[in-house]
C-alpha cells in the first residue's frame, strides 16, 4: 500500500512540479528517485516488480509511447539491484550512483526510442537531466530512507 | 512466487512494454491509455496551483501602481492580437463572399479549464482537470492569453463523465501547422498588420518549449524581409475558421540554417511558457 502511495504522489509530484524545477532544459525526475529509493531496499523480485509498475503509472502522465517508461525502469531496477548488493543502503553517495545508473540507463532507452522515431532528443539535454536528477537523489532518497519502515521492506536473502 | 516463474512473467511484462513503446503504433496503445488521463489530476492540481503562486510571488514582485508598465503591455498585446485575428477573419469573409462566418470575441466559444499538471515524461503536453462540461471534443483548439497552446488530444467530456483530457502543445515535437507572418507597421499613427510576402511557412514544434518555421528558403525569407519580432499567425485550413489569424509566436531569430545554407533557420517563442499555464481556454462552440 504504502508502495502504491508512494508511486502515485511520485507521479502526481512530477505532473506539477517539473515545469517549475525546469533549470534551462533539464528537468528532473521524481519518479526515478522513487524508484531507485524501492529498488535498493526491497528484495529483488518486489524491487524489480516495483520498478516496472511506477514506470507504467509514469506512463500514464506522458505523450511517450505507452510502455517506454516501465521498460526503462525494469532495464534500470536491473541494474541498481545488482549493484545494489555491495553499497551501504543509507549513504548519500549510494543515493548519487544509484540515480546516476538509473538515470543513464533510462536516457539511454529515451534516446534509442528517439532516434528510431527520428525525433531530436539530444544526448547532451537527456544527461543534463540525469546528473540534475542525481544531484537531488542525496536531498530526497535520504529523507525516505528514515521512513523506510512505512514500506516494511524484507531482508534480502545473502 | 518461484524465481524461475518470476523471471517468466517479468520478461513477458518488459517484452509487452518493449512491443507498446518500440513496435505497435503509437496511436494504438495511446487510445487505451486516454480512459486515465486524469488519474493524477487530484493532487497534481492542488500542487501546479501552489507551485504557480509561489513562482508568481518569486518572478513578479507585487508594484502598488494601479496600472503599470506591465499592464499596459499586456493590453496592447492582446489588442494586437485582435486586430491580427480580425484581419484574418475580414479576408476569410472578402474570400468566402456569402458565407457566413462567426467573428465574435473567441472566449464565448470557449470553455476556461484549469490545468492540472503538466507531461511527466518530456514531452509538451498539458493534463486538464475537467469539469462535466460539454462541447468540447478531441482536436479542438486550445487557447492561452497569447495564442494558440495546441490542440485537445483526449477527452471523455462528450461521454459525460467527470475526467481529465490531454492537450498537445504547439511546441511539442513534430506538431506542425501552416501559417504567414505579420508584422505590425504604424501609417499615419494607426498600428495596422500587414501580412509578409511570402511562402506560407510551415510551423513546427522543436520540443522543449520551442518552435521553428521549416522548409523555407534563404532566398524567400530575405525577398519576404523576415525579422525578429514579426508575428506568426495561424493560417491552415485543417483548422476552425474561428482560430485563423491567432497568433502562434513571435520571430526570436533569423538565419541561414547551419547544415544547408540554402534553407532558412526561423526560431520563434511562444509568448509565454505554455508548460506553466494556469488555465486555457477549450473551444467548445465549433
Amino acid at each position: 500500500m504504502a508502495f502504491f502511495i508512494l508511486s502515485y504522489v511520485t507521479v502526481a509530484l512530477q505532473s506539477g512540479l517539473t515545469p517549475f524545477l525546469r533549470v534551462g532544459s533539464s528537468e528532473p525526475s521524481l519518479a526515478l528517485l522513487a524508484m531507485v529509493f524501492i529498488t535498493i531496499n526491497a528484495q529483488r523480485q518486489a524491487a524489480l516488480l516495483g520498478a516496472f509498475i511506477l514506470g507504467a503509472m509514469l506512463d500514464l502522465a506522458t505523450r511517450q509511447p505507452f510502455g517506454l517508461f516501465a521498460l526503462s525502469y525494469g532495464l534500470a531496477a536491473l541494474a541498481v539491484v545488482w549493484a545494489a548488493r555491495s553499497v551501504h543502503r543509507d549513504h548519500p553517495l549510494t543515493h548519487f550512483f544509484c540515480a546516476l545508473l538509473a538515470g543513464a540507463i533510462t536516457a539511454m532507452t529515451l534516446l534509442a526510442h528517439a532516434r528510431m522515431r527520428h525525433e531530436s532528443l539530444t544526448a547532451s539535454a537527456a544527461f543534463a537531466g540525469v546528473l540534475y536528477t542525481a544531484l537531488l537523489a542525496p536531498f530526497l532518497i535520504g529523507p525516505l530512507q528514515k521512513a523506510k519502515r512505512l514500506f516494511s521492506f524484507q531482508k534480502r536473502a545473502p | 512466487m518461484s524465481g524461475l516463474r518470476f523471471q517468466h512473467v517479468f520478461l513477458a511484462l518488459m517484452s509487452a512494454a518493449f512491443l507498446c513503446a518500440f513496435v505497435l503504433p503509437p496511436g494504438l496503445t495511446d487510445s487505451a491509455r486516454l480512459g486515465a488521463e486524469g488519474l493524477f489530476n487530484p493532487l497534481s492540481y492542488p500542487i501546479r496551483r501552489v507551485a504557480l503562486s509561489l513562482d508568481e510571488h518569486l518572478e513578479q514582485p507585487r508594484k502598488s501602481d494601479v496600472i503599470d508598465a506591465q499592464s499596459l503591455a499586456d493590453e496592447n498585446d492582446q489588442l494586437r492580437q485582435e486586430v491580427a485575428r480580425l484581419a484574418a477573419g475580414v479576408e476569410n469573409l472578402q474570400r468566402l463572399e456569402g458565407e457566413r462566418q462567426t467573428l465574435g470575441d473567441l472566449k464565448s466559444l470557449c470553455v476556461r479549464v484549469p490545468v492540472a499538471g503538466a507531461d511527466a515524461g518530456g514531452r509538451d503536453a498539458l493534463f486538464l482537470s475537467m469539469p462535466r462540461t460539454a462541447g468540447a471534443v478531441r482536436e479542438n483548439p486550445v487557447l492561452y492569453s497569447g495564442g494558440l497552446a495546441g490542440r485537445l488530444e483526449a477527452s471523455r467530456w462528450n461521454t459525460g463523465s467527470a475526467s481529465g483530457a490531454r492537450v498537445r502543445l504547439i511546441t511539442d515535437e513534430g506538431f506542425a501547422v501552416t501559417g504567414a507572418f505579420i508584422r505590425f507597421t504604424n501609417v499615419n499613427g494607426v498600428i495596422t498588420p500587414a501580412r509578409l510576402a511570402s511562402p506560407a511557412p510551415l510551423v513546427q514544434g522543436l520540443g522543449g518549449g520551442k518552435l521553428g518555421v521549416v522548409g523555407m528558403t534563404w532566398a524567400d525569407c530575405v525577398r519576404a524581409r523576415i525579422a525578429k519580432g514579426d508575428w506568426v499567425i495561424l493560417d491552415d485550413s485543417l483548422w476552425p475558421r474561428a482560430v485563423q489569424g491567432v497568433r502562434l509566436g513571435r520571430v526570436v531569430s533569423v538565419a541561414p540554417l547551419a547544415s544547408s545554407a540554402l534553407f532558412a533557420d526561423i526560431r520563434l517563442s511562444p509568448d509565454a511558457d505554455l508548460t506553466r499555464l494556469a488555465d486555457v481556454w477549450v473551444m467548445a462552440g465549433i
